[in-house]
């Protein structure tokens, strides 16, 4: 199944790899299939609308460009959701959920942030109510801390605090959301470089392992070597080196292709063990005024 | 406050930060110093690197080679058993069992948001008064923003601070106490009375060591606020997270802590040259497939040198926006860090040598 037609896809992936570009290039894939995508946002950091040329966050849904919305879900949106839907508790009630003393409450318990916010995806997913927004795709971007895996992990951790109760139901209705393969997809971000390569190498096996198999790989900011498919350097070498100069020409040809000869050994060791994970390689560009547009395509043919 | 410099790697991940702590400490180590480098989340490279069959969360010696003066010492830190070791420093025995019992304090210790940046500086106080080194080097944990690294600290110290929590279990009177009764009521609602009551348990045995933490946490708050304590920016030359390093910045000044300059990774060296003649180049033509050839060879120096100049470029602009400040550009390194060889290929770029003149 493609990672396209999930209804949720969860994008990790270390720090500096382009992980919310590529949450916002996967939505633009999905959109160039027809359908109506959100790439949602829970660090309330406004890196998204950016990406878009929008300006500002985004605190309710907010339309970036054709099939593609962006929003940025607070905590406070997400505990009062959880208490209408969930708890069926009156509003009277839930204005108590905005005390200092509950905010300390809720702060302090791990993992419940990330639960709350997943806890509503899946209510608009599984149960949404008439004047909810509808939508056939979410991306989550999750945060670079723990490469994502903490937010993957969080109804496993509130399992482990709460036994019983609210808390816990909510932790098992997450986890059999996010470990069902129809509705939940995983997407692996990293770079054709030998440590983020290894890396993710290990997330995906710790991904694995946690029953949430990736559904894509994403290898991005690939730089081809110069003159791939053109001609052997050997004959370049034999060319230019007796030229006034040639030499130093051969130095700046010889580093760039080493840096991408790199990337490929990189990529095929990542091809090699992801096995039947199709991994999708996003090439390194410069001046595109919007990346996500540039890149959505090449992933909605790939994936 | 002991003899010992401390010097704090931040930056957004990605950009190389625990490489650079690295290099930096090898730099000190080699100029004769007694160093020791803690590290958040190394890859196992690193290790290698270093020469280490693993990384502990006890300092280990790295061979430096015959005729060091110096020596080097590299940790990774483990936030399980720095909170043990903190429980167990400030709590009586059958306390610290039941606590670390606790469901919920294995949480805290391990998963809450916070915790592994209160664990680095917890960890770094405890190098910095050990009196055993001339520097302590420390990488922080991989953060979202910068400042997460000193704002954690708070909100650690704000949730186990009892007297938070006491409204919401302890007695009391008064319309105040009513008012955060119904709230606790609520609580209970959503959260069970399972949860209920490990963290009721968890904030008892807390009030045992909160006197202890408090004071502790006080002491690390100095010494982060010490001159001898300098912090250092880290970022990657294609991606300088501008924003975000200068609110970093904002908070330092605010909090007068001691910024020592911007660290650049991964920066383009400026071609040398001279290179030959872009005419020669498509007049040497070997057969008629040349000219696709000839026009990737002739844009080689000048796609480098706009990336040279755009690397040059930010970094100014980081500069000048930060009103001021010392930059080091670090070039990159093709094919990675594999050993301490290759650690050293960084040193000469990089503070106690001079700053990069932009």
């Amino acid at each position: 199944m493609s990672l396209l037609d999930k209804r949720l896809v969860v994008v990790t992936g270390k720090g500096g790899v382009g992980r919310t570009t590529c949450a916002a290039a996967i939505a633009v894939a999905a959109a160039k299939r027809g359908k109506r995508a959100c790439v949602v946002e829970l660090s309330g950091m406004g890196s998204v609308p950016p990406l878009f040329g929008l300006e500002g966050r985004s605190f309710t849904f907010r339309r970036a460009t054709e099939g593609v919305y962006v929003w940025s879900l607070t905590v406070e949106e997400c505990l009062d959701d959880f208490g209408r839907r969930k708890l069926k508790l009156p509003s009277l009630m839930r204005k108590l959920f905005q005390t200092r003393a509950t905010r300390t409450f809720v702060d302090a318990i791990p993992g419940l942030h990330d639960l709350l916010q997943l806890g509503k995806l899946e209510n608009l997913i599984n149960e949404p109510l008439p004047d909810d927004p509808r939508f056939d795709l979410f991306v989550v971007d999750a945060p670079a801390t723990g490469h994502g895996l903490t937010l993957l992990s969080s109804a496993r951790s509130m399992s482990d605090v709460s036994k019983a109760g609210p808390f816990h139901d909510l932790a098992q209705i997450i986890g059999a959301f996010l470990e069902d393969g129809n509705t939940t997809g995983v997407a692996v971000v990293t770079l054709p470089e030998d440590l983020p390569v290894s890396e993710s190498l290990e997330l995906m096996a710790e991904l694995r392992a946690m029953g949430l198999p990736p559904s894509a790989i994403l290898a991005n900011k690939r730089v081809p070597p110069p003159l791939e498919g053109l001609m052997p350097l050997s004959t370049v070498d034999e060319v230019i080196r007796p030229l006034p100069h040639g030499a130093q020409l051969l130095d700046l040809l010889g580093m760039a292709h080493r840096r991408a000869e790199a990337q490929t050994e990189a990529l095929d060791r990542l091809k090699a063990e992801a096995g039947a994970v199709p991994v999708v390689s996003l090439p390194s560009l410069d001046g595109v005024p919007v990346l996500p547009k540039a890149l959505g395509p090449l992933l909605a043919e790939a994936l | 406050m002991s003899a010992a410099r401390v010097e704090v790697c931040c930056g957004v991940g990605g950009t190389g930060k625990t490489t650079t702590s690295a290099a930096l400490a090898l730099a000190h180590a080699r100029d004769g110093e007694r160093v020791v480098v803690l590290t958040i989340d190394p890859a196992r490279r690193l290790a290698d690197a270093l020469g280490l069959e693993r990384l502990d969360n006890v300092p280990q010696a790295v061979p430096l080679g015959e005729g060091a003066t110096g020596s080097l010492h590299a940790l990774m830190l483990d936030r399980k058993r720095t909170w043990d070791a903190l429980v167990s420093e400030h709590a009586s025995p059958e306390t610290a069992e039941a606590l670390m019992a606790n469901p919920y304090y294995q949480a805290v210790t391990t998963r809450l948001s916070g915790s592994h940046e209160y664990m680095a500086v917890e960890k770094l106080h405890e190098l910095a008064v050990a009196g055993s080194w001339d520097r302590v080097i420390v990488d922080t944990p991989p953060a979202q923003h910068v400042v997460d690294f000193f704002r954690a600290p708070e909100r650690i110290r704000g949730i186990l601070d009892r007297s938070v929590m006491k409204g919401l279990f302890g007695g009391g009177g008064g319309l105040r106490a009513a008012a955060t009764r119904s709230t606790l009521s609520v609580v209970q609602r959503i959260a069970g009375e399972g949860v209920m009551g490990d963290i009721r348990a968890f904030f008892d045995l807390v009030g045992e060591i909160s006197p202890g933490i408090r004071q502790r946490s006080a002491a690390v708050a100095a010494l982060l606020r010490d001159p001898r304590c300098r912090y250092w920016l880290v970022s990657d030359a294609d991606a300088p997270e501008r924003n975000d390093l200068l609110g970093f910045l904002d908070e330092l000044r605010a909090q007068q802590m001691a910024f020592a300059g911007f660290l650049v990774n991964r920066v383009q060296a400026v071609p040398a040259g001279p290179f030959p003649d872009p005419d020669a180049v498509r007049a040497a033509a070997p057969g008629p497939e040349w000219a696709r050839v000839a026009d990737v060879l002739v844009a080689l120096p000048e796609a480098a040198r706009r990336r040279a100049l755009a690397h040059r470029a930010a970094s100014r602009q980081l500069v000048r926006d930060a009103g001021g400040a010392p930059v080091w550009l670090v070039p990159e390194v093709t094919g990675g860090i594999t050993s301490l060889e290759g650690l050293g290929r960084l040193t000469p770029f990089l503070p106690p040598r001079p700053p990069t003149s932009l």
